[in-house]
């Protein structure tokens, strides 16, 4: 064998390692992102998603990004229930949030980080939720109508009880 | 002919080739081609405005697949017998109404089969989603954001479906990815939701239905377990449009397309 075949074996075997031990390292890391508060999507921004975004032949679907889960949509594997039955659950809520903040994570913790700021208006969510941006849902929010105060205010920090008043005038115009 | 000369022809023509190849591959769905084929096969009686009742109407009613009319929505709608089994709910009144303010009607036919053509769409060239949707007077408790075949969500139960998932209602289909069929109880829809055949010839089919569920067409979704459709009645459908913004409706023309014959539950 030639030194420099040598060489070559060495560095592709250092290469494989190197991959093997970077991708070990991802997969073992604890889920974590910096997003708005968790506490307000849970408790005012999910049902808003859920049903304005989490139908069945749209967000609520297996094969499509951003997946959102909810009781008249797509239900959490793990947890037995079919679509229509009970409430939304806990873990279904906690699955939608991730879901959203994982998109762009360090957009949206650039966001989190100047509350109040315009960074939100280049999100991907608030891009194609307002048909900035191409989406086969086509636009589902107006600029600062209801729905968009209530993701774009959890998204952005804003006071708790404006969120919580667009979400709710957001889900009185929903069927 | 120059040798340079002939180059050129070839990676003309090869641009061409390629081209044509790019073009006529856009069309080219691989998510409703694999439902086509794995649809199952059609009705003894064929095309008809009851056939392949409870699959996704629209995957071959388009531009798409090319069969006619193109449909700008379409579905099934079932009661269910006491002993679980599927029939075809006729004479319902399904109503959507779009985000552009306009109003649609159609009726369902001795399948339970409704739909509303593009062509019926006035005004405007399609329906503008998101649609809300009642059956029978009973409003669908989400919105529909783009899926025009009701079956593409509101899937029947079938072998295929239980294997991969076991908590599939084998009854209803029901399951955690779907709301499984439509299903309404003929008692309960209100004198003004009846369309196409009288209040009480409905009453009576509810009757005599069930064993036609029950020895009606097997085979809904590849299962056959559940769901008897019944058979092709001479009546039937078709859908009728109020008009936008408070312009004047039209009322449903009850078997106007209606084309099916003979056969009938069982």
């Amino acid at each position: 064998m030639t030194p420099a075949s040598k060489c070559v074996g060495v560095l592709a075997i250092a290469a494989v390692g190197g991959l093997a031990t970077s991708c070990k390292q991802e997969l073992s890391d604890p889920l974590s992102v910096t997003c708005a508060s968790r506490e307000i999507y849970v408790t005012h921004v999910s049902e808003v998603m859920e049903r304005r975004c989490g139908t069945l032949d749209c967000h609520g679907s297996d094969f499509r990004p951003m997946r959102l889960l909810g009781r008249d949509g797509l239900r959490h594997p793990l947890e037995g229930k079919r679509t229509g039955e009970g409430v939304t659950t806990d873990g279904e809520k906690s699955a939608n949030y991730y879901a959203i903040c994982a998109i762009e994570p360090e957009k949206v913790a650039k966001v989190v980080s100047d509350p109040g700021g315009n960074a939100v208006n280049g999100l991907l969510l608030v891009r194609k939720g307002r048909g900035q941006e191409g989406h086969k849902g086509g636009k589902v929010f107006d600029p600062w109508d209801d729905a968009d105060r209530c993701v774009v205010g959890w998204l952005r920090g804003d006071a708790e009880e404006n969120v919580e008043k667009a979400c709710k005038a957001a889900l009185a115009r929903l069927p | 002919m120059p040798s340079h000369d002939r180059w050129m022809l070839r990676l003309l023509l090869s641009g061409a080739c390629l081209s044509v190849v790019a073009l006529s591959s856009c069309r080219y769905d691989p998510v409703i081609a694999e439902r086509i084929r794995k649809a199952p096969p059609e009705d003894a009686e064929g095309p008809r405005p009851e056939h392949r009742a409870g699959q996704a109407c629209v995957d071959c009613h388009s531009t798409y697949e090319g069969a006619q009319p193109e449909l700008a929505i379409g579905g099934t709608v079932y009661w269910q017998t006491a002993k679980g089994y599927l029939n075809g709910a006729e004479g319902v009144f399904v109503t959507i109404n779009d985000s552009a303010g306009a109003t649609y009607k159609a009726c369902t036919n001795k399948s339970g089969n409704f739909f509303i053509a593009k062509s019926d769409i006035q005004g405007i060239d399609d329906l503008a989603f998101p649609l809300t949707v009642s059956v029978g007077g009973i409003k669908m408790s989400s919105l529909i954001g783009r899926e025009r075949s009701c079956a593409g969500c509101h899937k029947l139960a079938s072998v295929e479906r239980i294997d991969i998932d076991p908590r599939v209602d084998p009854a209803t289909g029901r399951s955690r990815d779907s709301a499984g069929a439509i299903i309404i109880d003929p008692e309960f829809v209100p004198k003004l939701e009846r369309c196409g055949v009288p209040s009480d010839a409905s009453a009576s089919s509810s009757s005599s239905g069930g064993a036609g569920g029950a020895g009606g067409t097997a085979g809904q979704g590849g299962s056959g377990m559940m769901a008897g459709t019944g058979g092709s009645g001479p009546s039937s459908a078709m859908a009728s449009t109020t008009g936008q913004g408070g312009a004047a409706a039209t009322t449903a023309s009850a078997g106007g397309m209606a084309a099916g014959s003979g056969g009938g539950n069982p």
